[in-house]
This record gives structure tokens, sequence and C-alpha cells, in this order.
């Protein structure tokens, strides 16, 4: 991953409510009110790849050493430990003082910063693969040893793990140079910004991404790795691939790999051999670490190498003489993979050279779940457990231990092959069986496999709001929320989302630039794993309904509650004039035109006042609805009686000729009768008189 | 099957029954008019003269309700009171039943009343026609006027339960029917040019919708086919 950009470009403004931004006209990005974020002030030193380091001073206290990691975003940091860690007061530890988000101008979008305390010494390894003079044992033990024993007690004690220990990563304490200061551990997931040959067997063997939170064994494997190079004044294998420093440490094993032919003292050999041991049940532990800084000498534990086959098994061209090995192999070579375990050639080979009946039985039990209709896959990835069980689970390019599947998928989430191997892990009951085949099984992985049984529930779930993209942020904390909609912005916790609604608002100003759709798959995942508040019926509708008026009035509805319960006094006007646009189709439910105009109106003047339950108020008031109901209802039947009157009279018109004979008929006679009364009468008289 | 027969049989009797009575009425009739010819001969004389055109009045109206008889009758038997009044100031005889209708004068009294008769008989349906013509535009230019305003509030839909089929259907058979007149009023005109007072003449003196309303795409208001093939 490469680094991020360090320009001295105008920052962007900002005017999110959680965080703050830039002061109008450009200078430095606030966050939250306290600290000035520098841009054009990088300090390259500091750089922890793919994360930045900027000058960051403090707004009350310009003389506090400060600067900030500028981290990437598609690589989050762990926000999630800042304030555990913060806890952690050791002076040979580097503080951590704050984080916030900040639009980064060089990347024209948002990213979040971790603020520390600057280390006033220089760097012991500027690089990986620079050299240094060696460090006496003593001095290691002293200014190495000695306080990171505490300094990973305390984070432990705490559930945290540093999982970012490496030479490079270790500064002096000033320029003195008579203390160690250790690095930062929040600018990338745990374990992915490590080489493999930082990591244990079974997470060097797991793809970056995959190795998970981790426990105290990887600390301190990184921590033994670390004393092999302050020792000798470089880092071993440093030059190499990850790949091939894998080959080498699983050949010959971590410690012959690492240590080569260098001298090392019986004394440093002890710890060391119980640091970089391959085998889980023999590593020290930070007990163990303890005891030894204390006085406590025992004779170096020699490295127990796993079994070798009497001779080798030829895959690839390659002849391979263990079974983790092999399992490595097979895992490289995914579709060649399938051959010599179906026609029985691994079985021979198990049975006749490695002679290790473990694995027999494993073997046999991985094929033995696998029916003649199965996936070639699974057949394959349950061998390759049943090889290697401390190893990565294995399916494809998803190579992931048990802790890890869950972050892999959670970096990956917008790869569609990652989520479909993801899936088919979790759909293939891969975990189930790389439990059963653990001899020890931490409490942690346990509580990582119950995880994963319920995300199968929640993955096979069609609808908004479960699927992979909510398994990805119930098994990640720290992963933003991926919703093509903040592209350019970064959702670190839920009270990030309606601000970032409002930027996106503001800078899709246009009806036609605006989206069609506020709550898409991830945000509505997003929302369901860390809104604390029921949500579901909500969802439910925007799926229903879609883009009629009430799958429109869901969305805004359960925006305006996040509003309502996160950001009380928070006001949004862009994003009220966004919801406003994407509600008035749902004033046509309304019949009256005059009501429409009306409601159109009121819905625009409630759009300036910023709150989306004023909007909700406008366009879903039930009376009124009710009230348009009812008076269409009756607009119809006067329609209807208007159209019968009308039949009535074209009816009319039509007889017209027969009717005008009829009547005038009528009226004749009696006009005849009535004149000829008078006249009778008027002769009548006449006559008498 | 049984009462077949029976049925017959008390409906034979009512019909039985119905001609006796107005046998009877005949018969009561017959009796008073000998009376009174006996009695007033020479009035009945001059009446019977006078009350001609009554009778061709009633010969000619083939209407059931015989309007034009009626109508006609009343006024020929008001111009023959005049007559007869004179015949009984002269104490009345068939002399002067004679003498009286030897005057042309008397012929022209009671002819002249028939005639008038018949001048109302054949000036009211025209005028009823026309006044029926307007109060019917004027109707129909109120609904449109209303639908117009229903719909301009409700929109379309609100068209939604009335019976524009059954509207259609009269307009058709409307149309059809000025059809019909046009080409007959056509044939009367080729022929010598007399057939304005029919229907078809009629549309010309229709007002024409107010100009700033547009109501012609309301049932109400559309051109019906009278007014087509008049404008046509």
């Amino acid at each position: 991953m490469a680094a991020l950009k360090v320009s001295g470009g105008e920052a962007g403004t900002e005017d999110g409510e959680v965080e703050g931004g830039v002061p109008s006209g450009g200078g430095p990005l606030l966050i939250k009110d306290r600290y000035e974020v520098h841009p054009d002030q990088p300090i390259p030193e500091l750089d922890n790849p793919p994360a930045v380091a900027v000058r960051v001073t403090h707004v009350r206290d310009s003389d506090r050493a400060l600067y900030g990691l500028v981290c990437d975003p598609k690589l989050p940091p762990r926000l999630d430990i800042v304030s555990s860690v913060h806890r952690v007061d050791h002076r040979n530890l580097q503080r951590v003082v704050d984080w916030g988000v900040v639009d980064w101008p060089a990347e024209q979008r948002r990213c979040p910063v971790v603020v520390m305390e600057r280390p006033a010494g220089r760097r012991v390894f500027k690089a990986l693969t620079a050299e240094i003079a060696p460090m006496t044992e003593e001095r290691v033990t002293r200014i190495f040893l000695t306080p990171i024993v505490n300094i990973l007690r305390d984070m432990h004690a705490l559930g945290v793990y540093h999982r970012n220990i490496r030479p490079d990563n270790l500064f002096y304490f000033d320029s003195d140079e008579r203390e160690l200061y250790i690095g930062e551990c929040f600018s990338a997931q745990p374990g992915t910004n490590q080489p493999a040959l930082f990591e244990t067997m079974e997470c060097g063997l797991a793809a970056p991404a995959g190795r998970g939170e981790g426990s105290a064994e990887h600390d301190l494997f990184a921590v033994g790795v670390a004393v092999v190079a302050l020792l000798t004044g470089k880092t071993p294998l440093a030059g190499l691939s990850d790949e091939d420093v894998m080959a080498r440490r699983l050949n010959v094993g971590s410690y012959a790999a690492l240590v080569q032919n260098q001298r090392i003292s019986l004394t440093m050999m002890e710890p060391l051999r119980g640091l970089l041991n391959d085998d889980p049940k023999e590593r020290w532990t930070l007990e163990d670490l303890s005891m030894w800084l204390n006085g406590r000498r025992l004779s170096p534990k020699q490295q127990v190498m796993p079994t070798k086959a009497s001779r080798g098994f030829t895959f690839g061209g390659r002849d391979y003489f263990t079974a983790r090995e092999l399992a490595h192999a097979l895992h490289r070579n995914w579709d060649a993979a399938a051959a010599p375990i179906r026609d029985g050639s691994l079985d021979t080979w198990l049975r006749r050279s490695l002679s290790e009946d473990d694995r027999v039985e494993a073997v046999n039990e991985a094929k033995s779940g696998v029916g003649e209709g199965d996936d070639v896959d699974k057949l394959v990835a349950r061998v390759l457990i049943a090889l290697d069980p401390e190893g990565p689970i294995r399916l494809r390019d998803f190579a992931a231990t048990i802790e890890g599947v869950g972050s892999l998928i959670g970096l990956h989430a917008q790869d569609g092959q990652a989520r479909n191997l993801f899936a088919k892990t979790i759909q293939l009951g891969l975990g189930q069986f790389w439990l059963e085949q653990q001899r020890k099984v931490e409490p942690n992985q346990l509580r990582f496999l119950t995880r994963l049984d319920k995300s199968k529930m929640v993955m096979n779930q069609s609808g908004l709001g479960f699927g992979v993209e909510r398994v990805a942020y119930d098994l990640n904390p720290n992963l933003p929320c991926q919703s093509p909609l903040f592209e350019r912005d970064y959702i670190a916790t839920i009270e990030h989302l309606l601000p970032a609604f409002e930027r996106l608002a503001k800078r899709r100003g246009g009806a036609e630039e605006r989206p069609r759709r506020l709550i898409d798959r991830d945000v509505a995942a997003y929302v369901m794993v860390h809104y604390k508040r029921p949500s579901g019926s909500e969802l439910r509708d925007i799926e229903r309904e879609g883009d009629e008026p009430a799958g429109r009035i869901a969305q805004i509805r359960l925006l305006a509650n996040i509003q309502d319960y996160l950001h009380k006094k928070g006001e949004f006007p862009a994003l009220c004039a966004m919801a406003a646009t994407i509600l008035e189709p749902s004033i046509e439910r309304f019949h009256s035109r005059q009501r429409r105009k009306k409601v159109t109106d009121r819905l625009r003047k409630a759009a300036k006042g910023g709150r989306l339950s004023d909007l909700l108020e406008v366009v879903d008031d039930q009376s009124e609805v009710k009230a348009d109901a009812n008076n269409f209802a009756g607009a119809v039947r006067d329609y209807s009686q208007s159209v019968e009157q009308t039949i009535a009279a074209k009816r009319d018109i039509k007889n017209r000729q027969q009717l005008a004979r009829e009547i005038g008929g009528q009226l004749a006679s009696t006009f005849s009768a009535l004149g000829a009364t008078v006249s009778a009468l008027i002769t009548f008289i006449v006559w008498w008189f | 099957m049984a009462k077949k027969p029976k049925q017959g049989a008390s409906g034979g009797e009512a019909a039985a029954k119905a001609k006796r009575a107005s046998g009877g009425a005949r018969a009561l009739s017959l009796v008073i008019a000998v009376v009174l010819v006996t009695l007033f001969f020479d009035s009945v004389m001059v009446l019977a003269g006078g009350m001609i055109p009554t009778g061709v009045a009633y010969l000619v109206d083939r209407h059931p309700r015989k309007y034009a008889a009626r109508t006609v009758g009343w006024m020929n038997l008001a111009g023959c009171l005049i007559v007869v009044l004179d015949l009984w100031d002269g104490g009345g005889s068939i002399e002067a039943a004679f003498e009286l209708l030897m005057d042309p004068i008397n012929w022209t009294i009671m002819f002249g009343s028939a005639a008038f008769g018949w001048i109302i008989y054949f000036a009211l349906p025209p005028i009823v026609g026309g006044y029926l013509q307007l109060s019917q535009e004027m109707k129909l230019k109120e609904l449109a006027k209303t639908q117009k305003t229903l719909e301009k509030e409700w929109g379309k839909e609100v068209r939604r339960d009335a019976d524009l089929d059954r509207l259609e259907a009269v307009e058709d058979e409307l149309a059809a029917q000025a059809d019909r007149e046009t080409s007959r009023a056509g044939a009367g005109g080729a022929a010598g040019g007399d057939g304005q007072s029919t229907e078809a003449g009629r549309p010309d003196d229709e007002p024409e919708p107010e100009p700033e309303e547009d109501l012609s795409d309301t049932p109400a208001g559309r051109p019906i086919g009278g007014r087509r093939s008049a404008s046509g």
C-alpha cells in the first residue's frame, strides 16, 4: 500500500459536528477544537507507512511536542484501543493523545489522524534494512526487554495487544540514547503492517489482513525478533520477501532461520529460543520472560522441529518433508492440490514416510467429511487444516487465522472474490473443522468461532441490514462505513454518519447529482451494528417499498431517529434539503393538489431548520393523510355522481325531440283548454248581459 | 295443467266484465246523446258542423294521448260556443240553426278558433325544444365546470369510479342519431331545402364555451355527435 500523500495545499472546509475542521480560508486542520494539524509541515522521519506524520500543535499549549499520523482510510486504524492505551502510563511507550478525522487536502478526502506525543530521540532503525552498531546483551535487556515487559503487562491486562513491535518502530527516548521508546500501535489493524518475519508461524502463513487481534504470544514473538535485531545490529532476513522468509522458517524453524549463524550468547539464547519457538505450547509467556529478567536461568529450550518424513513428498517439482510445509505448498498451488489428495499418494506418504498417526487420522477425518458431490475446495481446505492444524484456515486466496477471518473480510469488504471466499469458508464449516483439530483452544478463539457461527445466520439473510456487509461490520469494530456514498469520507463511529451525510449533501448540491437512496446496504449494515436502538422496521420498509413514498419516508425516519438520539441539538440543513428532495415524490400520495402545494411549501420551510424529524412531521402527518384520503373519497363520489348526471343529460339530448313533442303537446292542450275556458266565460258573460 | 283452463276462465271473465262495463257506459252515453239530440237538436246541428276541424284533428292525430285533437277541440269548442249562444239568443230552432250555418262569418269564427288551436299545437313543441336545449346545455356546462374543478384539485384519478363506458355508449348513440339526422336533413335540403326545423340545424345556436376555460376534456364538456356533425 502506497503511503498517503502529504502536501502544503490549502486545506478543505470542514464543519462536521463531531470533528473540528479548518478555519475558513485554509490553514491548520482542527481536531476537537484542541489540536491543530498542519498538513504543510510533514515529518517524514516519523512516517509509519502507509501512515504519514505531520506536525500537530495544541491550541493552548504550543510547546507540547506532538505529531499526528494521518492514516490510510482504506486500512482503518485501531481507533477502538486509543482510549485503553491512553491509560497505559509508561515513559517508554509512545503516548497517544487523541484522534480525529480531518479533510486531508492531498488526498481530497477525509482521513483519520492519530495524535501522539513526539519522541525526542531518533529511530533506532531508520528502516528494516538499515544496520546499526550491535548492542550488548546487558543494554538490550536494560533498555528494551525490561521496559517492554512492563508495558506489555499493562497493555495485556487491558486486553490490548501491541502487534506493531519491530526494530523500525523503536525510538531512543532522547538524544542521550540511554532509553528506548516503543512506537505506536494504532496506525493499522493488528499485523497488517508487520512483515511476516515478526509474526508467529501461524500468523505469518496467513494473509496480512487475516492475522487477527492476536494475543500475548504474538507480541512476544515480535519482541524476540527485535531482540535479535538489536543484538546483531540488523534485522534478520530483512531483504527477503514474506514468502521467502516463511519458506526458510518452515524449512529450519523460526529460531534457526532468524538467528542463522549469528553469535548469540547462552544467556540470550534462552529467552530467544523461548520467544521464537514455533510450538505454541513451548513458547515463552510474559511471566517466563519476566522471571528470566529477574534472574531465573534455565537451560535453553531445544527448538522442537515438526516431524520430518523419511522421504520427501514431491509436489510441483519440489520435495516437502513436513506436513506444515506441504500444507503451505498445497495452498500455494491450490488447483493442483486435489490430485494427490484424491489419488491416495498423500495418504501413502503420510503413512509410510511421515509416520505421524495423528496426521493420518486427521486427514482421513478431513476426507470423510466430504461427500461425492461436494466442492473440491472443501476437500482441499479440510485436508490443509488436518495437515497443519495450528496454521491458518486456507481456501484458495483466502488465508486467515480463526481470529483473522473477520478482519480479512473487513479489509476486503469491497472485493467480490474475497466476499465469496469468506462466504464459502463459513458455509463449508471450516471454522468448526479447525476447532475439532485443535489440541488446545484459547478462549478468545472460541469466542470468535461463536461469532462466526452467528455470522453464518446473518449472512444467509438477504434483507437490508444483513448479509456479508453486516458480518464485516460485526467482526470489525474499526471498519468505517464502506458505502460508495462516502468514498471521500471516513465514518469512524455512528456519530460521524449524519455529519458525513451533511457534507455529502453540500458536495452534491445539484439535484441531478443527489443520490436517490441514502440508505444502501452498507449504510444499513453499519447502522444495524453500531446504532444501539432498533432500526429493523425502517430497514424493512426501505427494502419492501423501495422508491415508493413509504420507502423514502422510512429512509429519512431512520436518519431522523439517529439525529434525535445522537445529535439532539445538531442541525443539518444541507442534509435536510437533500432529504426534502428525496421526500418530494412522497408528497404525491396526497391527492389534493392544493394540499400538495401546501405540504411542499412547509417541507421546504422545515428543511431550513436542519431537523429531519421536522420534515417527517410535515410529510408523514397521519391526520393530514387521513383527511386527504377522506376528501378524495368524497371527490370521487361527487365526480361519479356528476358523470351519472351527465349521462342523464345526454340521454335527454338524445330524446330531446320526442320530449319537446310530448311536453309541447301537453302544454298546447293545457293552454288551449285554459284559453277556451276564458274565451267561453267572456262570451257567456257578454251574452248574458 | 289443471289450473290453466281455470286461469283462462278467470281472465276471460275479467275481460268480459270490462267489456260489459264499457258496453254499459257506451249504452248510457248513447242514451244521453239521444236525449240531448232530441232536446237540443238545433244546437247539436251547429256543433256538428262547427266541430268538423276537431273531428279531422282526431283522425289525423296519431299520438295516443291525442294532444292535437285536444288542443284543436278546446279552441274549436270555444268558437262554436259563440255561435251556439247566438242560436240560443234567438230562441233556438232548426231554421235559426240553418240560418246561422249559412252565415260564413260563423264558419270563420268556428273554423278560425280551430285554426288557432292548430297554431298553438304547432308552435309550442319547438319553443319547448329550444328551452330544453338551452337548459340541457347549461346543465352540461355546469357539470363540466364541476368536473373540471374536481379534476384540477384531485387529478384524473378522481374519475376512478365514474362510469365513463356507459357515458361513451350514450354519446355513441347520440352521434349515430346526429349522423342520421344530418343525412336526412341533407336529403331534405336537396329535395326542397325545408329541413331547417330538424334537430341537426339547432347546434348552430349553441353558446360557445367560454374561451378562458377549456372544458372539452371533461366528460360533460367534450363534444358530442350532434355538435360534431353541426360543426362539420
